[in-house]
């Protein structure tokens, strides 16, 4: 159908909305389309062999344009989607798109550069709004840290007293009761639940407001650390440990986060296996261009991913309600990969097991 | 278990070129050292070439970039030195582009023993206006640079290199991030410009001993041949160069005029 129409396009090239312009290597505006002229209000005249693209620019734009358009025009032959502010006759500002590309001759040569410029005014107003939003979000996201700093050092306080003071209780209440024991266990078991929520909130907060010291690990050495303290746990189940990984395998972490990490991936591993088969536990490495990655497979109960896919790794998320655990565990082991520079990624299925890859940024 | 901090990663310092002459070339605010991919190629030959990225720049260690130590030139001076002392380098030549222009400078009058010429691409002491000095940008510019470079990093994001571990199978997202250049953190890019268009070096340019090459171009709006000329009557011993040339960047707009100026001024 749209063959047999035959399209004028030098009318469409003079009534697009967009601007179009040709320039000279040197930057002097060759030729312009209709839409152009409108919407700067210049006569055809006024704009050819007399102006360059950085004349209809602000001084700031001026700064962008020469620093960093032109250079990415020269070393990539193309710019695309650049923001400035473009100046009208009448002196009136618009915000602008501007796309530019080389035409090159045989020989690789540029001959001209052809631009595009798009009015923005209504998603500018748009894209104001989503920074005047993103800032707002990232002053809560403080105010929230600070509130929880200020609330977990009260709470501390008045629980340690209770401790105290039950403690003292403990020796007064008369021995061999069944329901008083039961209920010393009870009381027991929650302040350790508390105090483990509370270290788990406070750990939160450090790990994002520290900048932590990097350095050149090898992850063999980690991974065999990391394990020495759960062996007799995985030996208590009669469980199987795999690891295959070269020693040597060099990677840039933090060694205090990077051991962690691990620790609490293999400790959930123990904590959610399944008593329906034998515990095994299989962590493989692959070296990546620039990263390393640790795979950690286990076949435990695993998790629901269809229910939980985007909750895995936020606060107080909890996925069972088989053990202990204060649901801050994958919150902080995202927290840390992140201050390193990492990536983990979940895969799990119910009845089946849980694998994660943890990316570790390589270290050469 | 920490380890000594290696200049030469943090920097990205690549070294080409053969000759126990050395020219160390320093980017400017904007990009990084792929900016000097067409002049390079002409000194190969016979000088060892030094290419690096300030840091908070290409593909440097952006973890080492601290607010305090990179609040004024001398954070980045500090850091080329490092790197000459760590290349245990002599009879180096500096090639400053803009603001890198100011820190050849103070370089060169930290270290004399090292620095044997400048070369000043499109310098300026200082971009405000004072008094009778004509920088070009009026403070109010600053802070409209300061505001529109935010808006050119809407869609920044640290989240793309995971994007690219989420994708193994796809490598042209990694490709993509290679042609990234000029890419720069938006926060790292903006306090970059505020103590690059707030600097003011003019006190030091009349302590340069080393003999210096000014490279100007015809018409630039950040640094105009005013300023040019302006560097050349306060440093004892420097030349003027005035290329044919639009713009900031002459080393890219007209290379070969750019080459030209260089031998000629190393070879004196």
């Amino acid at each position: 159908m749209g063959s047999k129409l035959k399209i004028d396009y030098k009318e469409l090239f003079n009534s697009s909305s967009f601007g179009y312009i040709c320039s000279q290597p040197d930057g002097k505006i060759i030729e312009v389309n209709n839409g152009f002229l409108e919407f700067t209000g210049y006569l055809r005249e006024e704009v050819l062999d007399q102006k360059r693209i950085v004349d209809f620019l602000t001084k700031a734009g001026n700064i962008q344009y020469e620093s960093i358009f032109a250079v990415m025009l020269k070393l990539k032959g193309n710019v695309k989607e650049f923001s400035f502010s473009f100046i009208k006759k009448d002196q009136s500002r618009i915000p602008v798109l501007i796309n530019s590309i080389e035409v090159l001759n045989v020989k690789g040569e540029c001959i001209y550069v052809q631009s595009t410029v798009f009015d923005i005014s209504k998603r500018k107003n748009f894209e104001n709004q989503l920074l005047v939003a993103k800032k707002e979000a990232e002053k809560l996201s403080k105010e929230i840290e600070n509130l929880v700093y200020v609330a977990t050092h009260d709470l501390k306080l008045p629980v340690s007293v209770i401790e105290g003071h039950f403690d003292y209780l403990r020796y007064k209440l008369p021995k061999g009761d069944k329901a008083i024991d039961e209920s010393i266990l009870f009381i027991d078991e929650n302040i350790e639940q508390f105090n483990s929520t509370v270290k788990g909130l406070t750990d939160a907060i450090k790990i994002k407001n520290t900048t932590v010291a990097i350095e050149k690990l090898d992850l063999f050495q980690v991974i065999n650390q990391s394990i020495s303290d759960l062996q007799s746990n995985i030996k208590k189940l009669n469980g199987l440990l795999e690891i295959s990984i070269s020693e040597e395998t060099f990677v840039r972490a933090n060694y205090v986060f990077a051991k962690s990490v691990i620790h609490n991936i293999l400790d959930n591993a123990v904590k959610y296996h399944s008593k329906e088969r034998q515990l095994s536990i299989k962590i493989s490495c692959e070296t990546l261009e620039e990263f390393v990655c640790v795979t950690i497979t286990d076949n435990g109960i695993g998790i629901d991913l269809k229910l939980h896919k985007n909750r895995i790794f936020g606060m107080f998320n909890r996925f069972n309600n088989t053990t202990e655990g204060t649901g801050m565990g994958l919150f902080i082991v995202k927290k840390m990969i992140e201050q390193m520079e990492g990536n983990i990624v979940i895969e799990s299925e119910l009845d089946i097991g849980t694998s994660f890859k943890i990316y570790f940024k390589r270290g050469i | 278990m920490l380890m000594k901090t290696d200049v030469l990663k943090r920097n990205n310092v690549k070294i080409l070129g053969n000759g126990d002459k050395t020219l160390l070339f320093i980017h400017g605010y904007g990009c990084d050292q792929s900016m000097w991919r067409l002049i390079t190629p002409a000194f190969e030959e016979n000088y060892k070439i030094v290419l690096l990225d300030l840091v908070g720049c290409g593909k440097s260690d952006e973890a080492a970039y601290d607010y305090n130590k990179y609040g004024t030139l001398k954070g980045y001076t500090d850091d080329i030195l490092e790197i000459c002392d760590e290349l245990g380098l002599a009879k180096v030549t500096l090639v400053g582009h803009s603001i890198s222009g100011n820190i050849s400078i103070l370089a060169s009058i930290a270290r004399k023993d090292i620095f044997e010429k400048l070369v000043l691409v499109c310098p300026s002491p200082k971009f405000i206006d004072d008094g009778d000095y004509k920088g070009g940008l009026k403070p109010s510019d600053i802070e409209e640079l300061i505001d529109s470079i935010e808006s050119n990093y809407l869609g920044w994001s640290k989240a793309i290199s995971s994007v690219i571990m989420g994708n193994p199978e796809r490598p042209e997202l990694a490709a993509e991030l290679e042609e990234s250049f000029c890419d720069n953190n938006p926060e790292i890019a903006t306090h970059f410009a505020k103590v690059t268009f707030s600097c003011d070096n003019r006190k030091e340019l009349e302590e340069v001993d080393t003999k210096t090459l000014i490279i100007q171009c015809k018409e630039d709006n950040l640094a105009a041949v005013e300023v040019g000329e302006y560097i050349h009557s306060k440093i004892k011993d420097s030349d003027l160069a005035i290329i044919n040339a639009n713009g900031h960047c002459p080393h890219l707009s007209n290379p070969d005029a750019t080459i030209g100026a260089m031998k000629k001024f190393l070879s004196n």
